[in-house]
């Protein structure tokens, strides 16, 4: 059972649908694997319907709307039938990331095979693989790190979440395993450690990428990339 | 698909989806279910147009409201409205009133469907078939059925909230704003949004702790 979960903030602008791409597909993947989280999102939602009747609607003529909408569309049809592409959900990477990543993953680099994502080397026995959105909003990745392996110390540039799909990572607020989320500010510095002794996979999202303090990190990030 | 969906077994059974009658679970659920609820059971069971021209006749008129206030010109508003009914029509039959009231219901897919018209992003929610899912105690039919009558009296509760918590909350719900638009939109830091929705949204699950 997740420690650590998806701040208020977070949740609310979940629930209102304000949320960009990345950040909804991250926030998904942490209600599946958080029962509370969900019942949070659950009370928000019925926060929203609260408020949805309480609107005073500007004057419409809704009964002659109704009419002309009934004889064009909203005769009796058989429901939506929501398929599912099955293919999506097999292979390493379905064993241990919920669904809402697994399409995220799909939808930006056509693989949902934990070996064939674009994994690019990141620091020694760390390395992530970018997926962007197409848009600047925000920019997601996976990342892949052996056991006993660290980041660099590294600042962030603005807001950022993770959440672990295997194994776990230290750094000096606490120990997030799997399902935990760990929300870092703008200008919260810190270096993650791996720990135990599996790879840890995380999926991390933030609005531009994290910004090495150590100044040769920072060109080796623009060499390696 | 949506986390209202019944993850266990719901009221909704396989024998019962196709008849037009509405089994002893459903009635309770009627008999204390309010009347917005009660009309969309009686879509879902039974296809009563009747009662989808009286939802339709409540909710399209704030549905379009509630979009124009997220920015929406008054035809799109009309359009995204129209869609919205058309779902609620096409998809009574995932209505699941042990889940969610119909107001709840109706604000999630009218949400979603702002989503992929205006903001034409893409929204994940969680899929009740992930093997992944970690399933929630099981809580009664009874005790859910409960919970949702607790709205009425969120929505008395608003009223009686102070006035700037009531603001915040619907500037985030209703115009979707983000906490950093409300705060610049009010001129205040972001912080005391923060603390005034907390606040706000704390004091409402008060209200319905101590019904």
């Amino acid at each position: 059972m997740a420690q650590f979960h998806v701040s208020q903030e977070w949740l609310t602008a979940y629930a209102t649908g304000a949320v960009g791409e990345a950040a909804s597909a991250l926030i998904a993947a942490h209600l599946t694997l958080c029962p509370e989280c969900r019942t949070e999102v659950t009370e928000l939602e019925n926060l929203g319907g609260v408020l949805l009747d309480a609107i005073n609607p500007d004057k419409t003529d809704a009964e002659q709307q109704f009419g002309r909408s009934i004889s064009a569309n909203a005769r009796p049809q058989s429901p939506d039938t929501i398929v599912k592409d099955q293919r999506l959900f097999t292979g390493a990477l379905a064993k241990i990331a919920p669904r809402p990543l697994l399409e995220f993953a799909n939808r930006h680099c056509g693989s949902v095979d934990l070996e064939s994502l674009p994994w690019r080397p990141y620091a020694p026995g760390v390395k992530r693989a970018v997926l962007s959105n197409g848009r600047s909003d925000l920019i997601a990745r996976f990342v892949k790190a052996q056991p006993g392996s660290r980041f660099p110390h590294h600042d962030h540039g603005s807001d950022e979440m993770t959440i672990v799909l295997q194994g776990a990572y230290r750094d000096h607020t606490a120990v997030y395993s799997v399902g935990d989320v760990q929300s870092i500010g703008e200008d919260d510095p810190h270096q993650p450690v791996i720990e135990g002794d599996e790879v840890c996979v995380a999926f991390v999202i933030s609005e531009k990428p994290p910004i090495p303090t150590n100044f040769i990190a920072r060109l080796a990030q623009r060499v390696i990339g | 698909m949506g986390i209202w969906m019944p993850l266990g077994s719901g009221i909704s059974n396989a024998a019962g989806r196709n008849k037009p009658r509405i089994n002893a679970v459903t009635r309770r659920a009627a008999a204390i279910l309010d009347a917005n609820s009660a009309l969309l059971l009686l879509v879902k069971e039974q296809r009563c147009e009747q009662s989808y021209k009286e939802l339709f006749v409540y909710y399209s008129p704030r549905i379009c409201t509630f979009l124009r206030q997220r920015g929406a010109d008054h035809r799109t508003a009309q359009d995204i409205a129209q869609e919205v009914m058309v779902k609620i029509w096409r998809k009574a039959d995932q209505f699941d009133p042990t889940r969610a009231k119909a107001s709840t219901w109706i604000f999630t897919i009218t949400r979603n469907q702002y989503i992929d018209n205006i903001r034409r992003t893409k929204r994940y929610e969680v899929d009740a078939d992930d093997p992944l899912l970690v399933q929630a105690l099981p809580v009664s039919p009874e005790e859910l059925m409960m919970r949702q009558c607790d709205q009425t009296d969120i929505a008395v509760a608003m009223k009686s909230l102070p006035s700037q918590q009531e603001e915040v909350l619907t500037l985030s719900y209703v115009q979707g704003k983000k906490q950093r638009e409300i705060a610049e939109e009010l001129a205040i830091p972001l912080n005391t949004v923060k603390s005034r929705l907390r606040l706000g949204i704390e004091r409402l699950r008060k209200a319905m702790e101590n019904r």
